[in-house]
């Protein structure tokens, strides 16, 4: 999975968490301040991406930084499945 | 005697005592510290806004109180609320403050503060937090001032939901269906059961901050998702969550009262919160509840007051309960037993909110583009602002909170606080729909 398709999954599992439609993102959108993320929906917005792009996440492991852009939970992501990969 | 004479006297059994006050906002995240939590919920934030709340602390304090702050108020603000006669105390500050600090924390690493809280110990002042954690424990050691409440230990306890969840089966109150799952392994037969009952469930932190820490499951499916997350930490694993039913349009409500020293339970006030196309507008009071209702709640108020006064606690409590669109009352939800929002405004309404006035004690969420000053928002809501010459208004009683998460490059989320008053329920919120608007207009510019 590519980079804007990874961006493209995390932009339809924000829009479930938030029920409504996300304005197109950016690697730079901010999850918390401008797409009003709050941390009840972190938790919903971990079990969205888990279902759709089948990759595990263990969020007991999870640093804030990941969830601070776009672009940041983008890189976890990448990282993620690049590690999968090398198993 | 108001309502922190009275607390002074149900607390110290001397309605003459000076309080310390301590707005440490979210004292919870201290309680929480090492606790279980939700998959995901553990993602730390700095609460920059958070801990600025400290603030409202400055409209409850009486003649000769003090109100430990975080940094000097604005001086517009602060000339404002004089001349209304809505600030009695006097404020103190920290030197060194971090905007990711409780204002405990900052106090602590600030000598000059310390030192001017000694100078005040003449064996009838008193700290009083919101609640008491660690911090103010310590707090307490290094100034010598007394805690005008307990253990910081009993009030952790008293404050779990599990806590909660428990003492309203043994009081034989009527509680939302549920259970406790206390590891990992029991949640999935929790879950499965409380689903099986039919419609959502919610899965709660038992010391999650409120309004978080807490997940709503709709069905099967999302009760895997969740459980596929948590049980990764194996079934041994600690969990301290409460699994209950989700009450579908309930009328939420908050009430308080304190626990006195001696044991004696004084209920204070009701609040309803006020919902407009499903969206959180604020709290309502005064609330007129059917007479069982209101019978209800003061047995309650007796029944839980006397259990937590047997568990050690003394101070403020509040309770959050729900009203089920079928009027059954949901008594006790979950037990905040520290100060409430509602205490902030105690004072508030004895001082400006006459028999037969109505307000809304609203938050407002902006997004300003760049830092403004009280004298900003005075301008913009005109009219509209509160000037106690007893014609409608809004008071603002917390204006740090706007700037507290200001940044360098772009927007940011700011939050006021206010109460508007009006002659009527409706048209109070009116005046809190149109300050919305003037304010949200002056954050763009």
């Amino acid at each position: 999975m590519n980079r804007s398709q990874i961006i493209n999954h995390v932009s339809i599992a924000l829009s479930t968490v938030l029920n409504r439609e996300v304005p197109q993102l950016t690697e730079e959108s901010r999850l918390f301040e401008d797409l009003a993320l709050d941390s009840t929906s972190v938790i919903e917005l971990l079990m969205g991406l888990e279902d759709t792009i089948a990759l595990e996440i263990d969020p007991d492991e999870l640093e804030p930084e990941v969830f601070r852009t776009v672009g940041s939970l983008t890189d976890y992501i990448e990282a993620g499945f690049a590690k999968t990969a090398a198993v | 005697m108001n309502f922190v004479e009275r607390l002074k006297k149900d607390l110290t059994g001397d309605p003459g005592a000076r309080f310390v006050f301590v707005n440490n906002f979210e004292v919870e995240r201290s309680w929480a510290a090492g606790e279980p939590k939700l998959p995901g919920a553990g993602i730390a934030f700095a609460g920059a806004t958070v801990n600025r709340m400290e603030e409202m602390g400055v409209l409850l304090a009486d003649e000769g109180d003090v109100v430990v702050l975080k940094a000097p108020m604005d001086r517009a603000f602060a000339a404002y609320l004089t001349s209304l006669g809505a600030a009695a105390g006097r404020t103190v500050w920290a030197e060194n403050s971090d905007p990711a600090r409780m204002v405990t924390e900052d106090a602590l690493v600030s000598p000059l503060l310390l030192e001017e809280l000694r100078s005040l110990d003449d064996g009838r002042t008193y700290l009083m937090p919101l609640g008491i954690s660690a911090a103010e424990e310590e707090l307490s050691k290094e100034t010598g001032l007394p805690l005008a409440g307990p253990t910081a230990q009993i009030c952790k306890a008293v404050n779990g939901k599990i806590f909660s969840h428990r003492l309203v089966d043994e009081l034989g109150l009527t509680a939302v269906p549920g259970t406790v799952a206390e590891t990992v392994g029991e949640l999935r037969g929790a879950l499965t059961a409380q689903l099986a009952r039919g419609g959502r469930a919610v899965v709660k932190e038992s010391l999650g901050v409120s309004g978080r820490g807490m997940v709503v499951v709709e069905d099967e499916r999302g009760a895997n998702r969740l459980l596929r997350l948590i049980e990764r930490r194996g079934g041994q694993a600690p969990a301290n969550l409460v699994v209950e039913s989700w009450i579908e349009r309930a009328q939420d409500l908050n009430y308080q009262f304190v626990v006195g020293r001696t044991g004696e339970v004084r209920f204070e006030t009701v609040k309803a919160a006020v919902l407009k196309n499903n969206v959180h507008q604020g709290h309502r009071f005064p609330v007129e509840l059917p007479p069982a209702a209101v019978e209800e709640l003061h047995h309650a108020t007796q029944a839980i007051g006397k259990a937590l006064h047997a568990e050690g606690y003394t101070g403020m409590v509040g309770v959050d309960a729900m009203l089920g669109p079928d009027g059954t009352l949901y008594p006790c939800l979950e037990i905040n037993a520290r100060f409430n929002m509602s205490t902030y405004q105690s004072r508030i309404a004895e001082r400006f909110i006459p028999e037969g006035a109505h307000a809304i004690a609203a938050t407002f969420g902006l997004r300003p583009t760049r830092v403004h000053g009280f004298s900003d928002v005075a301008e913009a809501l005109g009219e509209l602002l509160f000037d106690g010459s007893g014609r409608p208004g809004v008071l603002i009683n917390n204006f740090a909170t706007l700037n507290a998460a200001a940044t360098d490059d772009g927007d940011f989320h700011g939050r006021l606080y206010a109460v508007c008053v009006a002659g009527s329920a409706d048209d109070a919120l009116a005046l809190r729909e149109e300050a919305e608007r003037r304010l949200t207009e002056m954050a763009r510019r």
